[in-house]
């Protein structure tokens, strides 16, 4: 688990600390990289402006920030939606670009393609859980949600994944 | 039924998934502090002289306000009949009387429902609807001027293969009755997200996107592309962005009134909100070369003091824009008239706590739709406020206009 406080970060270091894995997590959840970057980047354009909301756990509000903007990016984008949400319409290797993709196996080409048919709300937590390795705790406290709610939409997540997996297969 | 074996396997092997996808994901540079610094001292510098401007900009608006209420109060109630044949500047007086949206139910994409409603009040006037399997998600409405008439570009999402973008033409009556719902145009090869119609209906403008509906996030492989296709000859010319430097998108096309230009918004694939530049092509010339055949309207600076999200064909030659949010206030929405093709006359239309609205104009462009990202409730400007459209409900709006 990476640290989860940094008293009186900076903005700098709160850049280097976790942007690229803001990225990603968010171009997990989106499936478009493109869109992952924007809600990135408006996450730190706010907190440019109001530095004080790193004051208390900067590695949380970030998280939180990304994933609420990653469910605005959801509702708002028909293309977006398109792409990422419909369910069985996965792409290939959608938060990768082909010169990355290729860099994969079939296998975890074939995982990643899986994730992304899963509901929004699974993407979160398995991300979270199997990216971030969040605890079932810190992941109820960053969606906002109990930890038996956690615990059952991981399973159900890994369950369904499994079912898309071995259909493919 | 999955045992727990089979659960544990997923567990190791999505972990596995995500930990090499992180690592051969590159994420650019361009995310960095200094990048968000100069958007904001962009900010700064837009935000001194744009006060001024905000204040005449009201005045105006209520003033153009208050001449639509006075078309308004008129005993029919009817809109003028606009561009084919006549006057532009007279359809840019009266608000539209009726919009259109197309939406699909929460259930998915196999109904697809077209509903005219009154701008006041919102009442249903006529629907129709589509059913079917796979009736493609999304599509793109846009109206073109004064001929109650409404164009829909519709592709099923398939994950293999390129779609076809099948056109449609919907008029409507004066009493907002639908009394025409047809294909119109030749089919083309490739995904549209973006259509514009000529004032005078006769051609239509789009993109076409060459991919799999279902592959490959919204990167685009190419350049930026655009076509006009004659509705009557059925010819096609296209242009294309001849700047083989960075990878770009045709995002967002739009006609001015007069029907001599053709407003191309074009986004860096992947690039900040920086990135987009709008040419104004001429739609009679040949194809070809984007950039040959365009004159460069609006161009991001090295601070973003320009930037635009959205830029839109305006009334007089002007662009209808939102601004970045960088540009702009984060977590509001800034809606600006540019007059000057060096984008640095700009007069605020409106400024209020919207998150990342999407933007529409009629084909006068002068009325300007938005469409809040947080809210079920579409919107259009006036006075430098913005007045709710009934009816555009909590169903997955996919395009609305009027």
């Amino acid at each position: 688990m990476k640290p989860s406080t940094y008293p009186g970060v900076s903005l700098d270091e709160a850049f280097r600390l976790h942007g690229a894995e803001l990225v990603r997590v968010a171009a997990f959840i989106l499936g478009d990289r493109g869109a992952a970057e924007d809600v990135v980047q408006d996450v730190f354009v706010r907190v440019y402006e109001r530095t004080e909301l790193l004051g208390g756990d900067p590695q949380f509000y970030l998280r939180s920030a990304v994933i609420n903007g990653c469910r605005t990016m959801l509702r708002r984008a028909r293309l977006i939606r398109r792409h990422a949400e419909r369910q069985g319409q996965q792409s290939a290797c959608p938060p990768l670009t082909t010169e990355e993709a290729m860099l994969l196996d079939e296998d975890r080409k074939r995982v990643l393609a899986a994730l992304t048919t899963l509901s929004r709300r699974r993407r979160e937590v398995l991300v979270l859980r199997f990216y971030l390795d969040m605890s079932e705790a810190e992941i109820a406290r960053t969606l906002g949600i109990s930890p038996g709610t956690v615990k059952s939409t991981a399973a159900r997540g890994l369950a369904a994944l499994a079912k898309q997996l071995r259909e493919a297969s | 039924m999955n045992d727990e074996n089979e659960i544990e396997r997923t567990a190791a092997r999505l972990k596995a998934a995500l930990g090499a996808a992180a690592t051969v994901m590159v994420v650019r540079p361009a995310l960095e502090r200094q990048r968000v610094e100069r958007e904001f001292e962009g900010v700064k510098r837009v935000r001194g002289w744009l006060i001024p401007l905000a204040a005449a900009a009201s005045v105006v608006v209520i003033a153009v306000g208050a001449v639509a209420v006075a078309h308004l109060a008129s005993p029919d109630g009817t809109r003028p009949a606009g561009a084919r044949g006549g006057s532009p500047a007279a359809a840019q007086a009266t608000r539209p009387e009726y919009y259109l949206t197309a939406t699909y139910p929460a259930t998915g994409p196999n109904v697809l429902q077209f509903q005219v409603r009154r701008t006041d009040g919102g009442a249903v006037t006529s629907s129709r609807t589509i059913s079917g399997a796979n009736v493609g998600w999304g599509g793109y409405l846009t109206a073109a001027a004064g001929d109650r008439a409404f164009y829909f570009a519709k592709y099923p999402c398939i994950q293999t293969g390129i779609p076809d973008t099948t056109f449609y033409r919907i008029t409507i009556t004066n009493s907002g009755r639908i009394s025409g719902f047809a294909p119109v145009g030749r089919p083309v090869k490739g995904m549209v997200t973006t259509l514009a119609v000529s004032p005078d209906g006769s051609a239509m403008a789009y993109n076409a996107l060459e991919k799999a509906c279902a592959t490959g996030g919204l990167t685009q492989p190419g350049a930026a592309s655009v076509s006009v296709a004659d509705l009557s000859t059925g010819r096609v010319r296209t242009w294309q962005d001849t700047d083989a430097t960075q990878m770009t998108l045709a995002s967002r096309l739009s006609w001015t009134p007069d029907g001599r230009t053709l407003v191309v918004d074009e986004s860096v694939r992947g690039g900040l909100r920086g990135g987009l530049t709008v040419y104004g092509l001429d739609p009679a010339s040949s194809g070809g070369s984007l950039q040959a055949h365009s004159t460069t309207l609006l161009r991001p600076g090295a601070d973003c003091s320009t930037c635009v999200k959205t830029a839109l064909a305006g009334p007089d030659g002007s662009l209808i824009a939102l601004q970045s949010p960088a540009a702009g206030k984060p977590g509001r929405t800034v809606i600006v008239r540019i007059s000057s093709t060096a984008g640095r006359h700009r007069t605020v239309l409106f400024d209020g706590p919207l998150q990342n609205p999407g933007l529409f104009t009629d084909a006068s462009g002068q009325w300007v739709l938005l469409w809040p990202a947080q809210s079920v409730t579409a919107g259009w400007i006036s006075g430098g406020r913005l007045h709710p459209l009934p009816g555009v409900g909590p169903v997955n709006p996919q395009g609305i206009a009027w």
